[in-house]
């Protein structure tokens, strides 16, 4: 046995200080100490427990955690069926515990968060003074903090559910980007008093009872509740209760997941995943908001039906999973199908819990069958359900994405080039949504496909440029990966086109230069000069006003440099008839 | 025959359970067997006679497990007009549709 084992076995005693009040010491304190006050039963960790059970968690673990004085202070004994069958017999019914004990807990502790409050052990039932924190008005134990002894072993557990506030929180708290839980109206109440509504609920509303064994059937009585169970709902939704003295810490986080889960992930999973992803997620938000997820004697809830989730995640990867919790079932199914050879409903079987079966059917895909499965969906026919399916693979695990981006490269570009030379909306819009998988390199894309694109709006943009062709080239110069030199290359060339055309190229120049993807200044740079000389040439000799239109138009071209337009054009101005000097001055000087 | 072996017996807890969570259903969607109470009491005599045994495993998802099928038994025995299990409360209103109350905490 090692030393802290060995020190933790000793026997921890709580012996009288100075006054006559009693403290506590021993091994888990450090300060061992050989009385025991009260009785002359040694305390040990087990007797640590009887104190939680009795006195509440919250007052022991801040007893231990401060080495606060004891005064009595009577406290309610706990019901012997809540008692280990290994506890001596002759334990006091009643502990004397500290006031000071409880201060460490009330309300008034400046601790703001719900989950602050539950972390500190704090529940509403404290708001009402600090003498109910030890036990409340029931005379129940009260929750426990996160942490003893400043950490130096796991924290003790509350034998009861976590209040609605603080798993609202907590849900929130890792789940919150995906969905925002609604509080359903759980009702946290001891056994009895959950014994006692079903009853009433039944008797109120004529509910018959049944006896299993005879068949026969007579009104319901007061006390004819099962004492099995341990939550229920009222038909009307109006209430749900849930009881409180729980070993499960993530009961109440469990059952707000449940109210706040898809409406079709119960259905479409089968009891076995609904419930083992349930309880994985509370117990993932509870101990993200650093509070115990394991019940006394380290009960846990649903453990094999989580370990099944487990093995799922590995499989489909977690986020897809909760987006499928709160989202909807589906996208969980085609992920599962995406990956596996089976079918999502042959996993579900049944929907009871089978582990052999599930852990057949649950054995992560490698790398290598990953980038095989992707590259089995990428071709000249790659639809939207493959690109989701490809997604939901990348998804599965992020670690392995740079392996099958590397294993895919080239049928993704080949299958984007398929795409982008189809030069449909949608097939466009498969392109685009290909380039925009965790596998694809946009910049690698860019490099291997930006020179095609520009080809293409290239020949969109000769000849007779209509709003078809513009709209087009526009297309295909907003996909994500087109080159924007490129482009502006394709630009300029058919610009050079057009100008060779004469003036009756115009028109298209201009509506060339003011596409969105044009380099003007690279444009006026090439051309501008040119233009200028056609207008310059256009004042030599006799003057019409036909000639002044075109030179309107050459000087409202978005390719034209306007300064030096004018700067040329000006001094000519002396040359034209009044009326013809006053047009072509107000063209030059129009902003 | 009470079952020992703690696999055997959750196995055929969940087994009682899942039944019994099915008969709910048949009769939450109005459309039951005709012999669903006499399944519902067999199934809860099942049950009955793994009492012991599930309390002394202490298992709590077996115990959970256990309440939801009782529950769910006492909903189809009644014909529908009992509470209902938590999983069942599931398929039903929304709670988007109920009005937010206080626990009973304080």
């Amino acid at each position: 046995m090692s030393t802290e084992a060995a020190k933790a076995d000793q026997p921890l005693q709580i012996r009288a200080s100075r006054g006559g009040a009693p403290s506590l010491s021993g091994p888990l304190l450090g300060d061992a100490q050989p009385m025991v006050y009260g009785t002359d039963v040694p305390l040990t960790e087990s007797g640590i427990e009887y104190l939680q059970r009795t006195a509440g968690n919250a007052s022991v673990v801040d007893l231990l955690a401060r080495h606060v004085e004891l005064s009595p202070l009577e406290l309610p004994g706990v019901a012997d069926r809540d008692r280990p069958a290994t506890e001596p017999l002759g334990r006091p019914k009643s502990l004397r515990l500290a006031g000071s004990a409880n201060e460490g807990v009330r309300h008034a502790d400046g601790l703001a968060t719900p989950l602050q409050r539950h972390a500190k052990g704090a529940t509403p039932s404290f708001d009402k003074g600090a003498a109910e924190s030890a036990v409340n008005s029931r005379g129940e134990p009260a929750a426990a903090p996160a942490a003893v002894g400043g950490g130096r072993r796991p924290a003790r557990l509350p034998n009861r559910a976590m209040d609605v506030a603080t798993a609202e929180a907590a849900l929130n708290g890792a789940y919150g980007t995906v969905h925002t839980m609604t509080r359903p109206p759980i009702k946290i109440v001891s056994k009895r008093e959950l014994l006692r509504a079903y009853d009433k609920y039944c008797i109120d509303n004529s509910v018959p009872y049944t006896n299993p064994r005879t068949g026969t059937t007579r009104p319901w009585r007061r006390g004819d509740a099962d004492r099995s169970i341990e939550g229920f709902a009222l038909p009307d939704g109006s209430a749900i209760y849930v009881q409180k003295n729980t070993v499960l810490p993530t009961a109440t986080a469990h059952e707000m997941l449940h109210a706040n889960t898809a409406a079709d992930f119960r259905a479409a999973v089968g009891e076995a995943i609904n419930e083992g992803t349930t309880e994985h997620l509370a117990i993932k938000a509870v101990a993200a908001a650093g509070l115990p997820t394991v019940g006394r004697s380290g009960a846990k809830a649903y453990v094999d039906q989580v370990g099944a989730v487990g093995k799922l995640i590995t499989v489909v990867g977690e986020a897809t999973l909760i987006a499928a919790y709160f989202g909807g079932a589906d996208s969980l199914v085609k992920a599962y199908e995406a990956l596996m050879p089976s079918t999502f409903a042959a996993l579900k079987g049944a929907g009871m819990l089978d582990t052999a079966h599930m852990a057949a059917l649950l054995v992560p895909r490698t790398p290598a069958q990953k980038t095989a499965l992707v590259n089995g969906r990428l071709s000249a026919s790659t639809t939207a359900a493959d690109i989701a399916a490809i997604q939901a693979i990348c998804a599965s695990d992020a670690a392995d994405v740079p392996t099958i981006a590397a294993g895919v490269a080239a049928n993704l570009e080949t299958a984007v080039r398929t795409k982008v030379v189809e030069q449909t909306a949608a097939s466009l819009g498969l392109a685009t949504d290909l380039a925009g998988l965790p596998i694809a390199s946009v910049s690698a894309l860019r490099t291997a496909i930006g020179p095609d694109i520009g080809l293409l709006v290239m020949a969109k943009l000769l000849g007779s440029v209509d709003a078809t062709a513009i709209a087009d080239a526009t297309a295909l110069a907003e996909l994500p990966f087109a080159d924007r030199d490129g482009l502006a290359l394709s630009v300029s060339g058919a610009v050079a086109i057009q100008l060779a055309m004469g003036l009756h190229g115009l028109e298209t120049v201009t509506k060339l230069g003011n596409l969105p993807f044009a380099d003007k200044t690279a444009l006026q740079t090439s051309y501008s000069p040119t233009i200028v000389t056609w207008a310059d040439e256009l004042l030599d000799g006799w003057v019409s006003d036909a000639d002044l239109d075109q030179i309107g138009a050459l000087c409202n071209l978005p390719i034209t440099n306007r300064s030096t337009f004018a700067a040329t054009l000006r001094p000519r101005a002396s040359e034209l008839n009044w009326g013809q000097r006053m047009r072509l001055r107000l063209m030059l000087d129009s902003p | 025959m009470p079952a020992t072996d703690p696999r055997e017996l959750a196995s055929r807890v969940y087994a009682l359970s899942g039944r019994a969570f099915e008969l709910a259903r048949a009769v939450a969607s109005g459309d039951p067997p005709p012999d669903v109470a006499d399944e519902a009491r067999q199934v809860r005599i099942e049950l009955m006679d793994l009492n012991d045994a599930i309390d002394a495993l202490a298992d709590p998802t077996l115990r959970s497990a256990r309440s939801e099928a009782v529950v769910d038994l006492n909903y189809v025995m009644s014909g529908g007009a009992a509470p209902l299990s938590l999983r069942l409360a599931q398929v039903g209103p929304r709670p988007d549709d109920r009005r937010p109350e206080e626990d009973l905490e304080d």
